[in-house]
């Protein structure tokens, strides 16, 4: 018999880089779904351009530094199908291409690849795009208009939610409506309910914890009770604060990335709460009506932070709590 | 004093003890080999027999401790030096296939329980626990929670238990752990005088056969092991020890049973080197049962940042192999680690001062 | 491997020390905030660059002659000799584009004190001899006149399609000018300055050291003839 010499263990758990990336990428699929629903085939041509770029991307940086590609590493599918759930439906293909090549060459790459980026790729391409071309990213087509898949330029696009929030006004749209993802908004950030049912599957298989996205929204939504900004009362301003433009999409996608999200419980539990605060601080202050991918970016930066925090509270509990005797074993 | 409880750090695993642990215990030695004796009057009753006595019974009966490969007379030895008053019987069998300790026990429950009472006067301990494995949801034997008067305690749920003896059982004083298929040696050395010239071993896993519990010769080869219980298919994995922190074996033939020797697994998988990345997902930190940070060890050690190390207190690991096995990118993490912290313990022991 | 093809390129790197040896801007990081907030055309990178060389000569020229008083003070005469510089060079620069001071701002009178004329004219000259002195920071100044030519050029391409106010091309990019453009285009063009030095050295060694595929592929053909 031909026996191959392996390390211990020899068992081992089931969950793979593969399924984990796969859960991410099969609950990516759903917006595309009700995309298509709402704004016609574009959707799907959106998200092969990009997938394909990224994919494109990643395998030109591997082979420019050296590094052997791993055909099965998927992270650079799933930023490729992030990127345009961000953006509205009638975005030109031009910006997606430039934001999936600035997410894998600059943001992703130069810091040290899969499993090594400081900061998180798709969060890092829609920001730029943001920066670049901010009337092409917050410009939505209506529900239900036909776009054709070459040029836009001749379909009506109108200001989301989120827009007509930090113009300080009172969103017209029906809470209901807003809800069911019916109003005007990027593409995948309009169902609400999608993400959350999309976030209870991913808790259920561990791909991401669960404390961090309920600490995010818990915060944000004690912020927007705190500072609502418009005059609609508190409870509806939670509600129109939470459902508006991509925060709850940002916080369960972008936030749960988990090469930069710290690792321990209580670590994950601060990040998310800082994010929420970072989060409406943005929407309020900041210069863009969507704050989520700058906010995502910035607690990137201090993630590892957290870790080290908790890391030394826990020691210094353990130093203070270590019986005077020990048991000794034979 | 007051031991807050600490949320207990393991994975669940799937424990495929039987059909291994109901079937019959059988003998499989060499048939040329002989038993051997040992020259100490012998069969006497425990009250007559002296403490030293017994230890030196197991000393010339070379009785080895499964759990660690030390011998049993030098733990007793240590143990009675240091007073010790409690004893803990090890059946515990943490790792999924393995039962080749529960299965004497519940076999050879009265030789058992003679050894212990035989250790217990050589040590002149008090108290004695056995413990036993809380997670043996698919057994189809039941085990008795009390054995003729010793208390059968279920420890742990989670893998690794071995380390939360302790801690589970609240012993304050110190204590000492001895395996239950040395006491079953002890009880036949001071009975009929027997050496230790054979091992408890579990033959399991998906190319055996028929797996069960054997009472191998000591010295006896893989092949005839295997062989014994019938391969259904050809393994491309044979390991020995428990499949969480087993050896892999490349030669069945040159391979020997000894008495550390818990098990014998023989495998059929298809598993390729798919050289996946670190991706960072924490679940290693969480698992650890001795509260590392095996990411951040396990990167550093790969970089060879060595002067980063000391804060992450590489020597308490204890090999249980949690953090490889919960890896979703299938990384060396208890290896490397494992292979760390030995030389960190190689290096205390040359700069310690011998006690002798 | 042939080590005179390596010493001839380490030879010209530290003869062109500023330039393309140690470049001051992408590998030493001086002067950077000039390059990457104002450089958005070739016009504002020519008139930083004239301002600079104005104030390097008077910096330097101060440091030289003042070469025995103590160095705090030296810090002050310097910088006094460098504004002189640098509102000479404002007659010069108006010829440029007469809306050139609203697009550099307060950054040009902030020349007088950049790191190149600070660390070359005060320290540098305590202990080299006047021309190496005049020399080294000539050379650190053309390292900053090449980046910030390079940056500006790229950014105005990007931005208007225009190279000094001639239109080029069509296509527009408006974040060319945003401060974070100006840092990522920095590094990468950094990362390429190391990348052609170590490639340079690469075909060196390979030119004199063959891989085994090289070597194989080399005895296929010669089986072949």
């Amino acid at each position: 018999m031909k026996l191959i010499p392996r390390d211990a263990p020899h068992i081992r758990h089931s969950d793979s880089n593969k399924t984990m990336m796969g859960d991410m990428i099969l609950t990516l699929l759903p917006f595309y779904l009700i995309g298509v629903c709402f704004y016609g085939l574009r959707v799907v041509l959106l998200m092969l351009l990009s997938a394909a770029v990224c994919w494109l991307a990643d395998l030109v940086c591997c082979l420019v530094r050296g590094r052997r590609f791993n055909v099965r590493d998927l992270s650079s599918l799933v930023t490729g199908l992030l990127i345009p759930l961000l953006m509205p439906a009638t975005i030109s293909y031009g910006v997606v291409v430039l934001a999936c090549i600035f997410a894998i060459v600059v943001v992703k790459h130069p810091f040290g690849g899969i499993g090594e980026n400081l900061f998180n790729p798709a969060a890092g391409g829609v920001a730029f795009a943001i920066a670049c071309w901010p009337e092409k990213m917050f410009a939505y087509p209506n529900i239900f208009a036909t776009i054709p898949l070459g040029g836009v330029s001749g379909v009506a696009t109108v200001s989301s939610t989120a827009y007509t929030l930090k113009m300080g006004g009172v969103p017209g749209a029906d809470l209901g409506d807003v809800l069911l993802g019916l109003t005007p908004g990027p593409v995948g950030a309009a169902s609400i309910l999608v993400v959350l049912a999309c976030l209870l599957y991913l808790a259920y298989r561990r791909t991401v914890p669960l404390i961090q996205p309920v600490c995010f929204l818990a915060a944000a939504a004690l912020m927007a009770f705190l500072f609502p900004r418009a005059d609609i009362g508190r409870t509806y301003s939670v509600a129109y604060e939470l459902m508006s433009g991509s925060l709850v999409f940002g916080g369960v996608f972008l936030l749960s990335d988990p090469v930069t999200s710290p690792k321990r419980f209580g670590a994950r539990a601060l990040y998310g709460l800082t994010a929420g605060v970072l989060v409406m601080v943005f929407r309020r202050f900041g210069g863009f009506e969507q704050g989520v991918t700058f906010a995502v970016l910035l607690m990137n930066a201090v993630s590892e932070e957290y870790d080290r925090l908790v890391q030394y509270l826990a020691a210094r509990a353990e130093r203070e709590r270590r019986a005077p005797h020990e048991t000794c074993e034979e | 004093m007051d031991m807050q409880p600490q949320e207990r750090r393991g994975v669940y695993l799937q424990q495929y003890k039987e059909p291994a642990l109901s079937r019959e215990i059988r003998q499989f030695s060499n048939a040329s080999a002989a038993d051997a004796f040992i020259d100490l009057p012998v069969g006497r009753p425990l009250e007559e027999t002296a403490p030293e006595d017994i230890i030196e019974v197991a000393r010339e009966a070379k009785i080895v401790d499964e759990r660690d490969g030390r011998r049993l007379y030098k733990k007793l030895l240590r143990a009675a030096f240091k007073e010790i008053k409690t004893v803990v019987v090890d059946a515990l069998d943490d790792e999924p296939y393995v039962s080749s300790q529960l299965g004497p026990l519940l076999a050879l429950r009265t030789e058992a329980l003679e050894g212990l009472r035989a250790a217990m006067r050589a040590t002149g301990a008090e108290k004695n626990y056995i413990v036993v494995y809380k997670n043996l949801s698919d057994v189809d034997v039941r085990v008795p929670t009390v054995i003729e008067g010793v208390p059968v305690e279920r420890v742990g749920g989670k893998y690794p238990a071995e380390s939360q003896i302790g801690r589970e059982l609240g012993l304050h004083k110190p204590y000492v752990t001895l395996g239950v298929c040395s006491l079953i040696f002890l009880s036949r050395a001071l009975k009929k005088g027997l050496v230790q010239q054979s091992t408890f071993v579990t033959v399991a896993g998906n190319c055996v056969a028929n797996p069960t519990n054997l009472e191998v010769g000591l010295g006896m080869n893989l092949n005839q092991v295997l062989e014994r219980c019938g391969l259904a298919d050809n393994p491309t994995r044979v390991i020995i020890g428990g499949p969480m922190t087993g050896i892999s074996v490349i030669d069945t033939e040159k391979t020997l049973i000894s008495p550390t020797t818990r098990a014998v697994l023989a495998f059929k998988e298809d598993e390729r080197d798919r050289h996946y990345h670190c991706i960072g997902c924490g679940k290693c930190i969480n698992v650890c049962p001795q509260r590392l940070d095996p990411m951040l060890l396990y990167r550093f050690l790969s970089n060879r940042r060595l002067s980063q190390l000391p804060p992450l207190h590489a020597e308490k690991c204890v090999n249980c192999g949690t953090c490889s096995y919960i890896c979703p990118s299938k990384l060396p993490l208890s290896t490397t680690i494992s292979r760390y912290s030995e030389t960190l313990r190689k290096e205390d022991e040359d700069h310690e001062t011998d006690p002798a | 491997m042939k080590l005179a093809r390596n010493r001839r390129l380490h030879r010209f790197l530290g003869k062109t020390e500023g330039i393309f040896g140690h470049n001051a801007v992408l590998i030493g990081g001086l002067a950077l905030p000039f390059v990457i907030m104002t450089a958005v055309s070739l016009k504002n990178a020519a008139a930083l660059t004239i301002s600079m060389l104005f104030s390097v000569l008077f910096g330097v020229g101060a440091g030289v002659l003042t070469r025995k008083i103590p160095v705090w003070l030296r810090y002050v005469t310097v910088t006094v000799a460098a504004m002189m510089g640098v509102t000479l060079s404002r007659l010069v620069v108006q010829h440029l584009n007469p809306e050139i001071f609203d697009s550099i701002g307060f950054y040009l009178p902030m020349m007088a004190v950049n790191s190149i004329v600070l660390v070359y004219a005060v320290e540098r000259t305590r202990f080299s001899t006047p021309g190496r002195s005049f020399g080294s920071a000539l050379a650190c100044t053309a390292g900053f006149a090449l980046t910030a030519c390079v940056v500006g050029a790229v950014r105005e391409l990007l931005l208007t399609g225009t190279l000094w106010g001639n239109k080029v091309f069509n296509i527009t990019f408006p974040a060319a000018n945003t401060v974070f453009f100006g840092f990522i285009l920095l590094g990468f063009l950094g990362a390429a300055v190391q990348e052609v030095r170590r490639g340079i050295t690469l075909i060196n060694l390979r030119a004199d050291n063959p891989t085994t595929e090289d070597l194989l592929r080399q005895q296929e053909e010669r089986l072949v003839d």
